[in-house]
């Protein structure tokens, strides 16, 4: 199945560019550096190996965290319980039944996984918060266990396994766990910039900063929240694997203050970077080493440096050599300012059915839409909804719509008639108190908006929900996420994989056409939050298109816009009327809207007063007493 | 042409986010009274300069003068301290406090002069009725219009020099935009100094003496909308698309 669908994208796969193939030898030559570092570390006396490789091991596990916490958001503090999992399992295997250490890392790597998973479900589809304090508990409840259980001989603790010695050919290379500490700590390195470079890493953080945009565009958020953790867990794990190896392991080791000490690593070292909790993790664990001065006083100096890199450099070491290295940069502001398409939207306009792959088709967009017995049927139909915010007045009272396939179907009101709202349930966000939704004749009441999106409708939002700090082109690409597949499983290797080449620039390009086709092709590599609010208008709508969906559902597109952008806004969209998608438009601008429109519905307080033709709305006094206001 | 005062002077103003100069050598006045529009595509810099005049973006050059005082080092707190207003777009109102605590929100720096505060509020409800008729109501359950109403009425309470406006009729019901618009002429006709960042030329021709049309940050030009009824909107137009 697969097979079938890659090879499409040789035929229109763009030339590696000169810059991917720089990075790649930049990034040999850095792994090249690294294994020969390894060697000197791996020679080097017992003192210093103690304190690289400790630094190491909390390299791993300020990565482990920074997976969650840098690209999700989510601030775990079980580090330290997933850390203990990995070191326990291994120390008492060892030295009560005598097994091989190296039987125990897939064990490990498993066991560490399931916890996640079991505390991922039950915490993360409620908030942020309580993600924080389940795992919180979760790591006290582990310390609290080993020191009480007589397995894990209490306070005390015991002697983990010693790492088995080098064959002769080999022993040149030095001390054996030096060497697997450092690969670990590669490894880990490696697949969180796989996973930064891919475009799995714009998804991840839509769900971040923008769930709902992440949801429509056809992501099950939860799974992937539950699944990333699950493999930082594991991650943790090992790195607990690794640390039984130095000698005795007791609960202190694990307690909760190292998962706070974890998170200052990734804090002070910068957030959402693949080197900076590794530079953290330096910090933090050489710094009792290097300072040494009366244990008192050096805590008080660890903690006041602590407090003064995150207010002083919220975005960490790495965030502050990147402001520098811009700074220098920006001597000639003007001269950038000039040198880009800056000022206003427009670009080619390249047509959205110019479809250069099509690698999973949302849906069978049938081509006799809009011509002949199909235009009849109902594609989106609501019946009978019933929907209130909270104990407050009822939004939506006993709403019918109906809307054909094909169809642009207008949905007018004054503010706070509920129009959102209705769109807001068809899209799944919303569920109502009663009545039912069926989307292309599938009754759609369970359905998730990830659901919804992936049954072919789409939609944008009121006020753009997008991830501000990714560029246009890469909010687009989230957009496209459904297209792709196997993401999730490619991501970590994605820059290594030929597919992932391909299928990466293949993604750009589609990104770049859509923006270029929405009208904000002059705004393809600015971060969101530098484009001015129509821009943002468009890129939704680009993200929405590059989708290739059957249904739109757009919510007051034309907001920020000037007169001839609604214009070529009024072109894109009978574009895509023309090619069978079927629309539903929530908008005031109604000069804008009705020429457009099959049918509207009007609204008025929750209820629908009329739904009929452009000419029939405008002639209906009450909608103009209501409404139109003419 | 003789008594004029000028609340409002830029001079070859530049200001821009991270390392773009979004708005270059602008220079713009309004006068006492007068009602001035600034049309642009997107992008062109219309809400940065609404922005750098309340010193929420720092400007880079050139200088910003509010009736005698020169803001362009001020902060924002300062300068929304009687000196100039913004009602933003999407209004940005405090959705779950009532219409007066909003309205009183905009005249926190004279809070401790109730006389005056009381009287501000009476002039507000007094351009808005309605807003009186619904002032312990929570400002989520008020429709779009009036919503904008109380962050014109806002601003109003910080009794500035000028009132900035960013996209007024944006995302209204046809309704509420009328209403917004009589609103505002209203002010005018009160003596109030405007300036208006619209996306819609007819609101903009309705209301203002003068406009403004930004393309890629600067002024390209400015003409009065006599020369837009004479020679009609495709003189703007050309700017925008």
């Amino acid at each position: 199945m697969e097979g079938g669908r890659t090879k499409s994208f040789r035929a229109d796969a763009l030339p590696a560019a000169p810059v991917a193939c720089w990075k790649r030898s930049a990034g040999y030559v850095a792994v090249a550096a690294y294994l020969v570092l390894t060697f000197f570390v791996a020679q080097s006396s017992l003192g210093v190996q103690s304190l690289v490789l400790v630094a190491a091991v909390f390299g791993i596990l300020a990565i482990s965290l920074d997976l969650v916490a840098g690209m999700l958001g989510l601030y775990s503090l079980g580090q330290a319980g997933f850390f203990a999992i990995g070191a326990y399992l291994t120390a008492i295997a060892a030295a009560d039944y005598e097994v091989n250490p190296f039987y125990l890392l897939p064990v490990v790597l498993v066991v560490a996984a399931l916890a996640g998973i079991l505390i991922g479900a039950t915490s993360l589809r409620v908030s942020g918060l309580y993600f924080a304090i389940t795992t919180f508990v979760f790591t006290l409840v582990l310390t609290v266990l080993a020191t009480d259980l007589k397995i894990t001989r209490g306070t005390q603790g015991l002697l983990g396994p010693t790492f088995p010695d080098f064959p002769e050919s080999l022993e040149f290379l030095g001390t054996p766990v030096a060497w697997f500490v450092m690969i670990a700590l590669l490894l880990a390195l490696l697949l969180a910039s796989g996973i930064r470079s891919s475009p799995l890493y714009p998804v991840l953080l839509s769900i971040r900063d923008a769930e709902p945009f992440a949801q429509a565009a056809g992501v099950r958020t939860s799974a992937i929240k539950i699944g990333v953790f699950a493999l930082s867990a594991a991650m943790a794990g090992v790195a607990g694997w690794l640390f039984a190896f130095f000698g005795v392991v007791s609960p202190g080791q694990f307690d909760w203050a190292v998962s706070l000490n974890i998170l200052v690593m990734i804090l002070v070292g910068g957030i959402n970077t693949t080197i900076g909790p590794v530079i953290g993790a330096v910090f933090v664990t050489m710094f009792p080493a290097v300072v040494n001065i009366n244990p008192w006083l050096q805590e008080v100096l660890y903690g006041a440096l602590s407090i003064l890199a995150i207010t002083v450099f919220p975005e960490g070491v790495v965030g502050l050599a990147k402001r520098l290295t811009l700074k220098q940069s920006k001597e000639s502001p003007q001269t950038a300012a000039h040198s880009k398409p800056h000022g206003p939207i427009g670009g080619e306009a390249v047509p959205f059915s110019k479809k250069p792959a099509s690698v999973v088709s949302t849906g069978e967009v049938s081509v006799d839409a809009g011509t002949g017995a199909a235009d009849k049927e109902v594609i989106v139909e609501c019946r009978g909804i019933v929907f209130g915010y909270g104990q407050g007045p009822k939004v939506l009272r006993n709403v019918d719509l109906a809307v054909k396939r094909g169809h642009i179907h207008g949905l007018i009101g004054p503010n706070g008639s509920g129009k959102s709202t209705l769109a807001n349930i068809i899209a799944g966000r919303l569920r109502p108190h009663a009545g039912t939704t069926a989307v292309k004749g599938i009754v759609a009441d369970g359905l998730s908006p990830s659901g919804r999106a992936r049954l072919g409708l789409r939609r944008t939002f009121q006020a753009a929900q997008l991830v501000r700090e990714l560029t246009t082109s890469q909010n687009v690409l989230v957009g496209l996420y459904t297209r792709v597949p196997g993401l999730i499983r490619r991501a970590a290797f994605w820059s290594l994989l030929p597919s992932g080449r391909r299928d990466g620039a293949w993604l750009q390009a589609q990104a770049s056409a859509a923006l270029q086709a929405a009208g904000a092709g002059g705004w393809i590599d600015r971060q969101v939050r530098d484009v001015p609010h129509g821009v943002e208008q468009l890129t939704q709508l680009a993200s929405v298109c590059v989708a290739e969906p059957e249904i739109i559902i757009l919510d007051e597109p034309a907001t920020g816009l000037s007169a001839p952008e609604v214009e070529h806004l009024a072109r894109i969209l009978s574009g895509l009327k023309a090619r069978g998608v079927t629309m539903i438009i929530i908008e005031h601008q109604t000069r804008f809207l009705f020429p457009l429109c099959d049918q509207i519905t009007v609204l008025n307080a929750g209820e629908v007063i009329l739904t009929s033709t452009a000419d029939k709305v405008r002639a209906d006094p009450l909608v103009r007493q209501v409404y139109l206001g003419e | 042409m003789s008594e004029k005062t000028t609340v409002l002077q830029l001079s070859s103003l530049f200001a821009g986010y991270g390392r773009f100069d979004v708005v270059r050598d602008v220079d713009l006045r309004v006068e006492q009274g007068e009602a001035v529009a600034l049309l642009g595509p997107n992008g062109a810099g219309k809400t940065t300069v609404l922005r750098a005049i309340m010193g929420l973006v720092k400007h880079r050059r050139g200088i910003i003068q509010v009736g005698d005082a020169d803001v362009s080092s001020l902060p924002p707190y300062r300068i929304a301290r009687g000196l100039a207003a913004i009602a933003p777009e999407g209004r940005r109102l405090f959705l779950d406090q009532s219409v007066e605590d909003n309205l009183v929100l905009g005249a926190l720096h004279l809070r401790r002069d109730k006389k005056r505060v009381k009287d501000l509020l009476a002039s507000v409800y007094n351009l808005f009725p309605v807003l009186q008729e619904y002032r312990r109501r929570r400002s989520s359950f008020l429709s779009g219009g009036e919503q904008q109403m109380v962050a014109i009425g806002r601003m109003l309470m910080s009794d500035p020099k000028i009132l900035l406006l960013d996209e007024p009729s944006d995302a209204l019901a046809p309704v509420a935009v009328e209403a917004v618009v009589k609103a505002l002429l209203e002010l005018r006709n009160r003596g109030a100094s405007l300036l208006l960042v619209e996306q819609r030329i007819d609101v903009a021709v309705r209301i203002c003496d003068r406009l403004y049309i930004m393309t890629h940050g600067e002024i390209a030009e400015e003409m009065t909308p006599d020369t837009v009824a004479r020679e009609g909107v495709g003189i703007i137009n050309r700017y925008l698309g």
